[in-house]
C-alpha cells in the first residue's frame, strides 16, 4: 500500500504544491502552523477540491483525479481520520460511536473486528460510558478505535498527541506504537512536534512555506526524509523535544518497600520506581534519550539497577547532537554531543553497555 | 360549557396540530437549507418564510384568500379536486401553518448551526451518506431545536387571529378559541364565556411550553449521558 499524491490548492492569496510518494509504514507531514497541513488533509478526506493533480493510494482506486474529473466522495475513500478534537458522537454511548463506521462496511470489507480494537486500545470498560463523560485520553483512544474499526486502508492522524499533559501523551504514542508494529494499516502522522514524529514515523514529508513580496504564502511538500534529518531542516520553525523511547512491557515484581518495580519487555529487563503496578499488569515506560549513558569496556559497580548490554545500530547527527540506536533486546535511542560520540568511536556493530537509572523512567500503568 | 365553545378548542388543536403536521417537513428541510447550503436566491426565501413574522397576520390572510380565492389558478385546480380552501378549516389549517412556520424554521435553524459540521464530516469519513449522516447525527442532536420549534409553531397557529379570521370570516363552526373570544366579547353579557375561553387558551399554551421544555430535557440526558468527570 502507497500513497502517492501530486496537486496544486489555491485559495485567496494561499497556494499549495503537494507532491509526495511513500511506501513507509508511518509517514509523517511536518510543518509550521499555517502551512498547509490542515489543506492537505482535507484534500486527502475529501472536503477541499485541488484544482489540479491527482490523489491516490495503490491498491485502491484513484481517489482524485482533476484532469479526469474524478473526485471520490468522503463516505466512499475508505480513510480513517483521527481529527485533532477527536469529534467524537456526543449523542451516542462509547460503543456506538466505536461502531459507527463498523456497522456501515460492508462484511466483506472488515479487516478488524471490535474485540481486537477493544483489546488493543484498552477499551472494554468504557464502552457503555456517554461519550461526553470521558476525559481527553479516553476520548482520543475511543476516536482511534472509531476510525480502525471502518477498516480503513489508511489511518490520518491529525495532531493525535497535541493537548495532552505529558503521562497521556506517552501513554497515546504507546498505544500507537502497538497498532504501528500490530497491524498492516499505514498511518499518515501529520504534526509538529519533533518528538511526536521521530518516536512513531519512518519517513517524514516536509511543509515549506515561503511568502512573497506581494505577501502571497506558498507552501510547497519536499521528498521524504528520515525524521531527523527534516528536522535538521527544519530546526526553529518546528517545536523540538525530547527524544525517546517507549517500551511495553509486563510487570514481574513489585517492591514496595525499595521503593522499585521490576518490569519485562521481551528479554529486556527494566527497573523502575513507580510501584502502582501489579504482577501481570501491562505498562509502557518511556525512556529519555538524554538520561542514558553509553560505556564501552568493562564497567566498575554501578549504583544505577539498568544496566544493558547492546549493539549500536545507527548513528544519525542532529543539530550538534548523535543521535545513537541501541539494540538492548529492544531498539531504544540515546542522545550524546557529538564529541562524545566521536571519543567512543562508536560505529554500528559497536558493542557497549546502556545504563539508564531507575527514576529516569517513566512508567505508565494500563488497565488493572 | 357550550357546545361552541368545545368545538372552538377542539377547532384551535386541530389547527395547531395540522400546522405541525403540514410544516414540519418542509420546515426542517428549509431550516437545513438555510443552515447549510449557499445558493443563489437565499435571501428571498429568508425573506418569504420571515415575512408573516413581521407583516400584519390580517394581511397574510387577506394575501391567502387571493392566492386560493376559486377564481385564481390554484384555488379552482384545488376547487375540481373538490377541496375548498376559503372560509373552511382547511384554509384556516394553511393560514396557521404559514404563520407558525417562520418560528419553526427559525428555532430548527438555529439548532442546525449549533452542531458542528466537523462532526457531520467525521461521519462521512466513516463510510455515512450525506442523507445518512444527516439522519444519524444532524437531526439527533438538534432534537431539542425541533420539538422547541414545533411547539411554537402548534402555540402560534393555536393563538393566530389575523390570518385565520380573515380566512375563515368568523362564520360559525369555523370558530377558534380567538375568533370565539371575539364573538362573545362584540355581544354584550357574555363575560363569563370570554373568562372561560381566555383561561382555556392560557392553560394550553402554558402545557404546550411545559411539554415542550420536558421533551427537550429528557432527549438530552437520553442522547448525551450524564456528565462525569473522568
Amino acid at each position: 500500500m502507497a500513497l502517492e499524491m501530486d496537486f496544486r490548492f489555491r485559495r485567496g492569496d494561499f497556494s499549495l504544491e503537494a507532491a509526495l510518494s511513500s511506501r513507509e509504514k508511518v509517514t509523517g507531514l511536518v510543518g509550521p502552523s499555517g502551512s498547509g497541513k490542515t489543506t492537505i488533509l482535507m484534500s486527502l478526506i475529501g472536503i477541499l477540491r485541488p484544482q489540479s493533480g491527482y490523489i491516490r493510494i495503490l491498491g485502491e482506486s484513484e481517489l482524485f483525479c482533476a484532469e479526469r474529473g474524478i473526485s471520490v466522495p468522503i463516505e466512499k475513500r475508505r480513510l480513517g481520520v483521527v481529527f485533532q478534537e477527536n469529534l467524537l458522537f456526543p449523542h451516542l454511548n462509547v460503543m456506538d460511536n466505536l461502531l459507527f463506521g463498523y456497522r456501515l462496511t460492508p462484511a466483506a470489507q472488515r479487516r478488524l473486528e471490535p474485540d481486537e480494537i477493544y483489546d488493543l486500545l484498552d477499551l472494554r470498560r468504557l464502552l457503555r460510558r456517554g461519550a461526553g463523560s470521558l476525559s481527553g485520553g479516553e476520548q482520543r483512544r475511543v476516536a482511534i478505535g472509531r476510525a480502525l474499526l471502518a477498516s480503513p486502508s489508511m489511518l490520518l492522524l491529525d495532531e493525535p498527541l497535541t493537548g495532552l499533559d505529558a503521562t497521556l501523551r506517552d501513554r497515546i504514542l504507546a498505544y500507537l506504537l502497538r497498532l504501528k508494529s500490530e497491524l498492516s494499516i499505514p498511518m499518515v502522522y501529520v504534526s509538529h512536534s519533533f518528538a511526536d514524529i521521530t518516536a512513531i514515523c519512518d519517513r517524514v514529508a516536509l511543509i515549506e512555506v515561503e511568502v512573497d513580496e506581494r505577501h502571497h504564502k506558498h507552501s510547497k511538500v519536499s521528498g521524504l526524509k528520515k525524521p531527523h534529518a527534516a528536522f535538521a531542516d527544519l530546526s526553529g520553525v518546528v517545536r523540538a523535544g525530547p527524544i525517546e523511547t517507549i517500551i511495553e512491557a509486563v510487570v514481574e515484581r513489585v517492591d514496595k518497600t525499595a521503593g522499585y518495580a521490576q518490569v519485562r519487555s521481551g528479554p529486556l529487563e527494566l527497573f523502575v520506581t513507580d510501584t502502582s503496578g501489579s504482577p501481570g499488569q501491562k505498562c509502557f515506560v518511556t525512556i529519555g534519550g538524554e538520561d542514558i549513558i553509553l560505556s564501552l569496556g568493562e564497567l566498575p559497580r554501578l549504583s544505577s539497577r539498568n544496566v544493558w548490554r547492546g549493539r549500536v545500530l545507527d548513528l544519525e547527527s542532529y543539530q550538534e547532537r548523535t543521535i545513537v540506536s541501541v539494540d538492548v533486546g529492544r531498539q531504544i535511542r540515546t542522545v550524546l554531543t557529538v564529541e562524545s560520540a566521536r571519543e567512543l568511536e562508536l560505529k554500528p556493530g559497536s558493542e557497549v553497555h546502556v545504563i539508564v537509572k531507575a527514576n529516569s523512567l517513566r512508567a505508565v500503568m494500563v488497565g488493572g | 360549557m357550550q357546545n361552541q365553545e368545545i368545538s372552538a378548542i377542539l377547532l384551535s388543536l386541530l389547527m395547531g396540530v395540522c400546522a405541525v403536521i403540514l410544516t414540519i417537513v418542509p420546515g426542517v428541510a428549509l431550516a437545513w437549507l438555510l443552515s447549510r447550503r449557499k445558493f443563489p436566491g437565499k435571501t428571498l426565501v429568508e425573506t418569504v418564510v420571515f415575512l408573516p413574522l413581521v407583516i400584519p397576520p390580517v394581511v397574510t390572510g387577506y394575501f391567502l384568500i387571493k392566492v386560493f380565492s376559486q377564481q385564481k389558478l390554484l384555488g379552482s385546480l384545488l376547487a375540481e379536486l373538490g377541496i375548498r380552501v376559503i372560509f373552511s378549516w382547511t384554509g384556516m389549517a394553511i393560514a396557521a401553518a404559514v404563520m407558525g412556520l417562520p418560528l419553526l424554521v427559525r428555532t430548527v435553524r438555529s439548532a442546525f448551526d449549533n452542531v458542528n459540521p466537523k462532526l457531520e464530516a467525521a461521519a462521512r469519513t466513516l463510510g455515512c451518506s450525506p442523507l445518512r449522516t444527516f439522519f444519524a447525527v444532524t437531526l439527533p442532536l438538534s432534537w431539542p431545536g425541533i420539538v422547541a420549534g414545533s411547539v411554537l409553531c402548534f402555540a402560534r397557529a393555536l393563538g393566530d387571529f389575523g390570518a385565520t379570521a380573515m380566512v375563515s370570516a368568523g362564520t360559525e363552526g369555523n370558530r377558534t378559541i380567538s375568533l370565539e373570544i371575539f364573538h362573545h366579547y362584540q355581544s354584550p353579557g357574555h363575560e363569563a364565556e370570554v373568562l372561560r375561553l381566555a383561561a382555556i387558551s392560557l392553560i394550553l399554551s402554558a402545557l404546550a411550553l411545559i411539554a415542550s421544555e420536558m421533551l427537550a430535557a429528557s432527549s438530552k440526558t437520553a442522547r448525551f449521558g450524564e456528565r462525569q468527570g473522568g
